[in-house]
């Protein structure tokens, strides 16, 4: 059933390219038909397969001369990413409700990237995996540089160079381990259990990890990130932050840990303090916390704040796949999960609420505004995604970052250490933010009453409402009761750990 | 909502007392409690100079949180629990009577623009007088002075130094003062305001008459004679005895604290008693110590600490950052792009001057070659027909010559 998530992304996809120009609406309701379809579908898989283990949902043979198999398989890892894929798809829909330049067009690329994402998290295969890879690569570029704003062909053609950069090493990491592993079959299963030489797992691990981490904005591969992020359309910015950031995470955990285990083993001897690639990835993850975090303490754009955030939170996703036990992988997930729908929230308050109204990001041109009173709706929404965001208990953010850093202390107590500084500096840059966006502490002239009563802000709509109240209450649901999340992550991660441990 | 702090030691006092003999101490709570310690001094020495009535009232719970961090490290769990508590209520009625003065006084919050409210707001003056009091620690008829005491009799008793108690009796003479100056100001004198000041309505001052008498009840939970919180921490049922009130020991402390308590009336009384300056006049402690008086007033400059310290140190690190995304790596980014510039370039040159150029000189040369053959149809008839005579005598020559045997 889960299958059908992909079909009817890209069939819709087709469908919307198809619609008439002159309508809007129409392409508008199509896609939100679509998404909705693909979450219910999510949702429906969720609930009866809690707990379950991997299940094979289609394998055919595709080329069979390479034994390249479509192979679909779905364990809780997946279920749950596919799941938030769910939520994004509908709330990114919602938050584009507004886009009225070639509508039909917009929302054919944008279903495509969503069929694409769908299909990285159900892939069997890694052949299969590459090329749904390649297809969400594709349209990003053009919602960027067609819908996109602020230096907008620059930042598309350095998302989509850096994605292939990425690419291009996991291809060749691909091959090898294709060839080395005798050339029989590319479904993951028989690859991990091909039996990878150690020495050959050394080198081919590091190059697919950095390959998807470069998709995961690790530092300092990370610049794509924040300049993409701000040039992008609401939508997809959150998509963005909010999916395709976890490809990459979850090719690092799923090709880089789950094939090339060995690859993480101890080199033998030890440069500065690091011994094997754990120990330079972690240390890397960690500074990136601490490094996004910092940056984004000091910008004057309000979604560069946002776009570094994402630098710091993933991070923490990282720093969880190189803990490389049960709780720091168990976190790692969980955060995938809730950074994917508390920064699609951050984005869709700043790009889609805030800045659809005000048409300015800087913080010196929004303090004047007196937005906390004249736009309630989006300080309300903003408190509640930055509180979300910096981690107070309560919310998904927290469950998932404290398992990462109990896990990380178990792993080595300095990870721990250096990152808690990143979560200090993370509650700093959310509450400067805030104030300079909606609290400024002036109050506003006579003059200043006269205009704003003249220049009244477009009501808040009614898709607005619904997709930060589908964010806001996936992030508060993981977080008031994570087990309905981690039900599902933890045998999965078992079995991940077994299997890499053989 | 600050207690939580305290609270969560309380939490731990299992965890930090690890390790400790019957009556000693560990390294943990040694900690506790000299921090507890000076913090109850530090603070109520910036609480003397402060002008804001709430202020005043701030630094002073920043004090008392100080003494129940003491209270826990010296006397375990209901020793400082116990503080809390009784903190609880009269700091509550504090707040609340100093809510109802600057309410009364159409929101002013200033202490030196107030004066005399004795007259004007007698409930509020009463309640606050009686919470004052139980801050100070004045003896028996207040439950902070029953609290106070089992903290300072907990100093006395402790094996490994003397300097918390003497802190803790420094910071008691402290409370007294700074009370008394508070209270001179805003309910004794003459009225210094600008609009008449009034009482405020039963819906604020009902609540402070509930707390007021708590406020002094509340120390009976907790006498040496019947120490029931002590006994219901325990879980065990308190014994009613009044002979511990005659212990010398006891005695002797009750001597101390009372001597302390109106050591510091008094000296407040002296320098602010009835004297209401005018609100630009200088404090009478400005005027006899400006040396003291200044980094006190200034908060002893806390503020400024962290803001040259942490502050400035976070703020510096993230410029440093900000710099290195937009400079180094963005720097690097547009390097490579740059290199991978200059190599299609160079591609583009062998392409023009190389692979071009020789394609091109090949379809010159096909054309010249083109040419020669061209100038062979040149459409004259004889011409033709020379080359087809010369042709068939060719190849009759050919014919011949090879069918030679």
């Amino acid at each position: 059933m889960l299958a059908w998530s992909i079909y009817i992304s890209f069939a819709g996809a087709l469908v919307a390219a198809l619609l008439p120009k002159g309508k809007p609406a129409a392409a508008r309701w199509w896609a939100l038909a679509v998404a909705v379809a693909g979450l219910a579908i999510a949702i429906a898989d969720y609930a009866t397969h809690m707990g379950a283990g991997r299940e094979v949902i289609v394998d055919v043979p595709w080329v069979p001369s390479m034994g390249v198999h479509f192979l679909l398989a779905a364990d809780g890892i997946s279920r749950v990413l596919v799941l938030l894929t769910g939520i994004a798809a509908v709330a990114g829909v919602l938050f584009s409700w507004n886009v009225e330049l070639r509508t039909n067009q917009f929302f054919a690329f944008y279903l495509a990237l969503i069929g694409g994402v769908y299909g990285v998290f159900l892939s069997g295969d890694l052949f299969l995996l590459f090329v749904f890879y390649e297809i969400a690569i594709v349209p990003k570029y053009f919602l960027i540089s067609i819908w996109g704003s602020t230096r907008r062909e620059y930042a598309a053609m350095k998302l989509v160079l850096y994605s292939f950069v990425g690419s291009a090493m996991v291809l060749i990491g691909l091959l090898a381990a294709y060839t080395t592993a005798g050339s029989h079959s590319t479904t993951l299963a028989a690859l991990a259990h091909a039996g990878l030489p150690v020495s050959f797992q050394m080198w081919c691990f590091p190059l697919v990890f950095v390959g998807f981490a470069i998709l995961a904005g690790m530092w300092p591969f990370h610049t794509w990130a924040p300049t993409g992020h701000v040039a992008a359309p609401t939508a997809a910015s959150m998509l963005l932050a909010g999916v395709v950031m976890k490809l990459g995470a979850y090719g690092c955990l799923r090709v880089g840990i789950g094939l090339f285990p060995h690859g993480l083993d101890p080199w033998g001897f030890s440069f500065i303090g690091l011994g094997s690639w754990r120990d330079v990835f972690a240390w890397l993850a960690v500074i990136g916390i601490v490094y996004g975090a910092l940056v984004a303490l000091v910008q004057t754009d309000f979604k560069f704040v946002i776009g570094y955030s994402s630098v710091s939170h993933m991070g923490f996703v990282l720093l969880g796949l190189m803990t490389l036990n049960q709780i720091g992988l168990d976190g790692a997930v969980l955060q995938m999960f809730s950074h994917g729908v508390i920064a699609g929230l951050l984005f869709a308050i700043v790009g889609r609420v805030v800045y659809d109204r005000t048409h300015t990001r800087q913080f010196s041109e929004l303090e004047p505004m007196h937005l906390s009173r004249r736009l309630p709706f989006a300080a309300w929404a903003f408190v509640f995604a930055g509180v979300a965001s910096m981690g107070l208990p309560g919310f998904s953010g927290f469950v998932a970052e404290l398992q990462v850093l109990v896990g990380a202390w178990q792993a080595n107590p300095w990870w721990t250490i250096v990152s808690g500084i990143g979560i200090i500096v993370g509650v700093a840059y959310i509450w400067r933010a805030m104030q300079k966006a909606f609290f400024a502490d002036t109050l506003p002239s006579a003059h200043e009453l006269e205009s704003e009563h003249a220049h009244k802000f477009d009501p808040i709509t009614w898709p607005e409402i619904a997709g930060v109240a589908l964010l806001g209450i996936s992030t508060l649901v993981v977080g008031l009761y994570p087990r309905i999340l981690l039900d599902s992550i933890e045998p999965a991660v078992k079995a991940l750990l077994a299997g890499g441990a053989q | 909502m600050v207690a939580a702090g305290v609270f969560l030691v309380a939490r731990v006092y299992p965890l930090m007392s690890i390790g400790a003999e019957p009556g000693g101490t560990t390294a943990a709570l040694t900690v506790v409690t000299w921090v507890g310690a000076a913090t109850a001094v530090f603070a109520a020495l910036i609480a003397i100079a402060q002008n804001d009535i709430k202020r005043i009232l701030a630094y002073s719970t920043v004090s008392q949180l100080g003494y129940m961090m003491a209270g826990l490290g010296l006397g375990g769990v209901a020793v400082g629990l116990f503080h809390l508590i009784t903190h609880a209520f009269f700091k509550a009625l504090l707040f609340l009577g100093a809510g109802s003065v600057i309410h009364g006084c159409h929101e002013e919050q200033d202490i030196r623009r107030m004066g005399g409210l004795r007259a004007d707001m007698p409930l509020t003056f009463a309640t606050y007088a009686i919470a004052m009091l139980a801050l100070c620690g004045f003896p028996i008829f207040f439950s902070g002075f029953w609290s106070k005491d089992a903290i300072l009799e907990a100093a006395q008793h402790w094996s490994v130094a003397k300097g918390p108690f003497y802190l803790l009796v420094f910071g008691a003479l402290l409370t007294a003062f700074y009370m008394m100056r508070q209270v001179s100001y805003v309910f004794l004198g003459y009225w210094r305001g600008r609009k008449v000041a009034h009482e405020s309505p039963a819906v604020m001052t009902l609540p402070m008459t509930v707390l007021a008498f708590f406020a002094m009840a509340l120390g009976l939970i907790g006498t040496p004679a019947w120490p029931w919180f002590h006994a219901f921490l325990d879980n065990r049922a308190a014994v009613f005895d009044l002979h511990a009130f005659a212990q010398p020991a006891w005695l002797m402390l009750l001597a101390t604290s009372s001597l302390v308590v109106f050591l510091g009336l008094g000296l407040g009384w002296r320098l602010y008693g009835n004297k209401s300056p005018r609100p630009e006049e200088p404090d009478a402690l400005e005027k006899s110590t400006p040396w003291l008086w200044a980094p006190l007033h200034d908060r002893l400059y806390v503020d400024e600490f962290y803001g040259v310290t942490v502050v400035a140190f976070f703020t510096w690190w993230a410029r440093v950052a900000d710099w290195l995304d937009r400079r180094v790596w963005g720097g690097i980014v547009a390097a490579v792009a740059w290199l991978f510039g200059l190599w299609a370039q160079l591609n583009r040159s062998l392409d023009v001057n190389w692979v071009d150029g020789g394609f091109d000189k090949t379809c010159e040369e096909l054309s010249s070659g083109g040419g020669l053959l061209a100038s062979v149809q040149s459409g004259r008839v004889q011409s033709y027909l020379r080359i087809l005579a010369a042709a068939v005598v060719a190849l009759a020559i050919i014919l011949f010559w090879s069918s030679r045997p």
